[in-house]
């Protein structure tokens, strides 16, 4: 048509077709892709090791999607592992950083939540935690949700804390984050109590995420970790539809 | 509330030091958790829910707690004032008479009596006591009040009748004073009613029971023996023996006299019921022994067909009489059992060949040859008497002792007398200055010792003199417990004198074989009621022995009959007793204690173990 670029013609396809053909281009802007990591001493032991497995998966998925990375880890505060990664090859950078990063400190997700810079349309952020926070996860969410972008909630559980057969008897339980003690008498009704509890402040989550448009997945650490990861993925839909291949157009003359 | 052993509530001082040990061992196991969110929402939830839970953390610990508390109170024997029902009190009076071993159809009737008393004890409740009474000749309690019935039941099954008549009422006066604080009693008589306290038994105490056991049985028996000087033989003996048929007709009855088991003579003597029939044997012999009179009737009650005699020896007891006056040998000679012979000394051995010596005017040697009789000697051997005292006066005397039977030595004048103790000798005719006839052992040999010459008295012008002589020498040789005296009814209490001094023991053998001991008293040897029938031996210090046969001889054990049950009086129906008492609360204490042991164990099941 008139006005068409011809720098935009497909000749390839001239030469087969005897047409002309105009290439059709989006614009590509960059994304980024936000995951927080939740480093609170509340994700010791299995959960953390899910926990950086699955940043490691969102960090590579987005990378192999050009995407940028950036990683921050969170406990009371946050702190950025660097500049945003770019290519696969930042991977390794990605890798190393999880690997020296452990445990510690406590959880506070609304500082955390103000402390992340701004989202730009089509971000993505994931928070990958245990949701273990003492001032609640509510306010925190929502201002992670009122941010921009799109808001992926990793919820790392660990079913044993939350069944907890192999205590009983009269304990001290320790808080890992804030070492606040509570004696308490665990009995089969302790027990139970503890589970109806732990559903219902899931329940709670569910609830609040639905309302809020973001998108929840819970994972078990006490379940193989790389297959639930692959569900994930998948199911992140934007993740994967925003792949390496492109989208091509046509036009017509 | 009282307490049967209050210190056991000395326990309880342990309740606080194991109270403090609780709390202080309960160190809390520290358990690292991601966080207490949910935790202490939980614990406030039941909190709110279950105000008293904070004790559940507890609650073991107070029911441990509780359990002390339930065991401390269960050793302190708590008891509370109330009524409480006493368990009856029954007591059996079995007869262990000698016509309870009467045999119906094999069976004895004391046997059947032992079941019946079994049967009863197979009766008795929980709560219910009972004591056991065997009537024999003596009343003898079998097995005191217990609870225990089978030991009860074992007793009665050990227990063995006796072959003489028994004495029911007392056997029944014995269990009526043992029960006599016992308010709810019961009283039950075992007989075959052969004796005859029965009836007053009945009348004397309302509410005892009577068990008959056995049936009316023809019987032969042997109702009296006895052995006799012959009054026309000098030392030949007679025995006479009593037959009697109860029940049955007349009929020929076979009759065996053995001597030591050679038979003597055997005969068919008629023997008509209800009438005794008595009959004598002469030709006894001159060797003595044990006379055996046997019936030959296979009746039921074999313990009444053969009886027993001890016939000793019919001999002259030599007598050897060392310088002895004539009044003296006068004296002797007027019994036939004894030949006198006179001599001025002797020695040892000749005297040794004598049954006896009598020291008239001569020195008792230091080892006489046989036992003696020193008359107003002036030593033995060489341990001198006492000095003469002038006119002693006769205070008191054995008159049990054989020597002094029959001899009254009351207002005796003796103008003379080596009165006073002999060391070691008993003293058997005392005055106001000391004994004057003694008795005791020098140089080995048993003897007599009149402390004065009967000469210095006027002794031999009294009757006495040779009832003297006669029962000392008689004693001296054994020959005072010839004859009757050593024939006995089966049950005859035994007692002896003069068998040696007071601590020394005497044995009597029984015809089965056991032996019992008793000690000598006051110069007295007492044996109870002679329960067996056959040959008893007695043997006592200085080797003195003795043979004492004992027969079932009595109408009454005879007469197999069964008497009919004496009128009863209205039933006694003995309640169970209600009075006031005191309570145990031991067993709902302990009962509670196991509850609580098996809740607590639940509790633990459930609350740490899914």
């Amino acid at each position: 048509m008139p006005g068409d670029d011809i720098r935009h013609l497909d000749w390839h396809l001239y030469a087969r077709l005897d047409a002309l053909f105009v290439k059709l281009f989006e614009a590509r802007e960059d994304r980024t892709v936000q995951v927080v990591l939740d480093r609170s001493a509340s994700m010791a032991g299995s959960k953390w090791e899910a926990a950086r497995h699955a940043a490691a998966a969102v960090s590579w998925a987005s990378l192999c999607s050009l995407d940028r990375v950036q990683l921050f880890v969170a406990d009371r505060g946050l702190r950025a592992e660097g500049r945003p990664a770019r290519g696969r090859g930042a991977i390794h950078r990605i890798f190393r950083y999880l690997q020296g990063t452990g445990t510690a400190g406590g959880t506070d997700l609304l500082t955390v939540s103000k402390g992340l810079p701004p989202a730009r349309a089509g971000a993505i952020t994931v928070l990958i935690s245990d949701l273990w926070d003492p001032a609640g996860v509510d306010q925190s969410l929502a201002r992670l949700a009122h941010r921009g972008g799109e808001l992926h909630v990793l919820h790392v559980v660990d079913r044993r804390e939350l069944d907890p057969s192999h205590l009983s008897g009269d304990l001290t339980l320790v808080d890992s984050e804030t070492g606040a003690e509570l004696a308490v008498t665990v009995d089969r009704t302790m027990r139970q109590d503890l589970r109806a509890a732990a559903e219902e402040y899931f329940a709670t989550i569910d609830d609040l995420c639905r309302r809020r448009g973001i998108g929840l997945f819970r994972l078990d650490a006490a379940d193989p970790v790389e297959d639930r990861l692959i569900d994930w993925l998948r199911t992140a839909d934007e993740l994967v539809r925003r792949g390496a291949s492109s989208r091509v157009g046509s036009l017509r003359r | 509330m009282n307490f049967a052993n209050p210190a056991a509530l000395w326990l309880l001082a342990t309740t606080p030091p194991l109270a403090a040990l609780y709390f202080l061992k309960v160190r809390r196991k520290r358990v690292m958790v991601p966080t207490l969110l949910l935790w202490s929402q939980v614990v406030q939830n039941q909190r709110t829910a279950h105000p008293f839970d904070r004790f559940r953390r507890h609650l073991l610990f107070l029911l441990q707690l509780l359990a002390l508390l339930l065991l401390t109170f269960a050793l302190a024997g708590p008891s509370i004032a109330g009524k409480q029902f006493l368990g009856r009190s029954v007591v059996w009076i079995l007869d262990g008479s000698g016509s309870m071993q009467a045999t119906h159809s094999g069976a004895a009737r004391f046997e059947l009596a032992q079941e019946a008393v079994l049967q009863g004890i197979g009766r008795l409740q929980g709560g219910d006591e009972g004591m056991v009474v065997l009537a024999g000749p003596e009343a003898r309690v079998v097995a005191s009040f217990t609870r225990d019935h089978e030991r009860l039941a074992e007793a009665v099954r050990a227990v063995k009748p006796t072959g003489a008549a028994s004495a029911l009422a007392d056997a029944v006066d014995l269990a009526s004073a043992l029960t006599r604080s016992r308010t709810d009693r019961t009283l039950v008589v075992v007989t075959d009613g052969s004796d005859a306290s029965l009836q007053r038994v009945v009348e004397h105490h309302p509410g005892v029971r009577t068990e008959l056991v056995g049936r009316d049985t023809a019987n032969t028996a042997i109702t009296a023996i006895d052995l006799r000087r012959s009054p026309t033989v000098d030392l030949e003996s007679e025995l006479f023996v009593t037959l009697r048929r109860y029940g049955g007709d007349a009929g020929p009855v076979g009759v065996e006299v053995t001597l030591d088991g050679v038979l003597l003579t055997s005969e068919t003597v008629e023997v008509a019921p209800d009438r005794p029939t008595a009959r004598v044997y002469r030709g006894l012999g001159s060797t003595g022994g044990l006379l055996r009179v046997q019936l030959i009737t296979g009746d039921a009650l074999p313990l009444d067909d053969a009886a027993v005699a001890w016939m000793a020896p019919p001999r002259r007891r030599r007598i050897l009489c060392v310088g002895c006056t004539t009044l003296t040998g006068r004296g002797l000679a007027v019994d036939p059992r004894f030949q006198l012979t006179a001599a001025d000394a002797s020695t040892p051995a000749e005297e040794a060949t004598y049954d006896a010596v009598i020291y008239e005017n001569a020195p008792v040697p230091a080892k006489p040859g046989a036992p003696f009789f020193a008359l107003g000697p002036a030593a033995l051997g060489a341990e001198a008497l006492p000095a003469p005292a002038p006119w002693p006066t006769i205070t008191t005397w054995k008159r049990t002792h054989p020597a002094l039977r029959f001899v009254d030595p009351t207002a005796l004048a003796i103008t003379t007398a080596r009165a006073g103790a002999i060391g070691g000798w008993e003293p058997l005719l005392e005055s106001d200055a000391g004994a004057l006839l003694s008795t005791g052992v020098h140089g080995g040999r048993r003897g007599l010792v009149l402390h004065f010459a009967p000469t210095d008295s006027d002794l031999p012008m009294r009757v006495a003199w040779p009832v003297l002589l006669l029962n000392s020498v008689g004693w001296l040789t054994g020959e005072e417990a010839r004859g009757q005296e050593r024939t006995v009814a089966a049950g005859s209490p035994l007692v002896r004198e003069g068998w040696g001094r007071d601590g020394q023991t005497v044995a009597l053998t029984r015809p089965d074989g056991s032996v019992l001991d008793a000690p000598i008293r006051d110069g007295v040897v007492r044996f109870g009621g002679l329960e067996q029938v056959g040959v008893y031996a007695l043997a006592g210090p200085g080797g003195r022995k003795e043979r004492i046969a004992a027969n079932l001889v009595s109408d009454l054990e005879s007469d197999l009959a069964v008497l009919p049950p004496a009128p009863p009086d209205a039933e006694t129906t003995v309640a169970r007793a209600a009075v006031a008492g005191r309570l145990s609360l031991l067993r709902p204490v302990l009962l509670l204690l196991g509850l609580l042991l098996v809740g607590e164990w639940w509790l633990y099941q459930r609350r740490y173990r899914d």
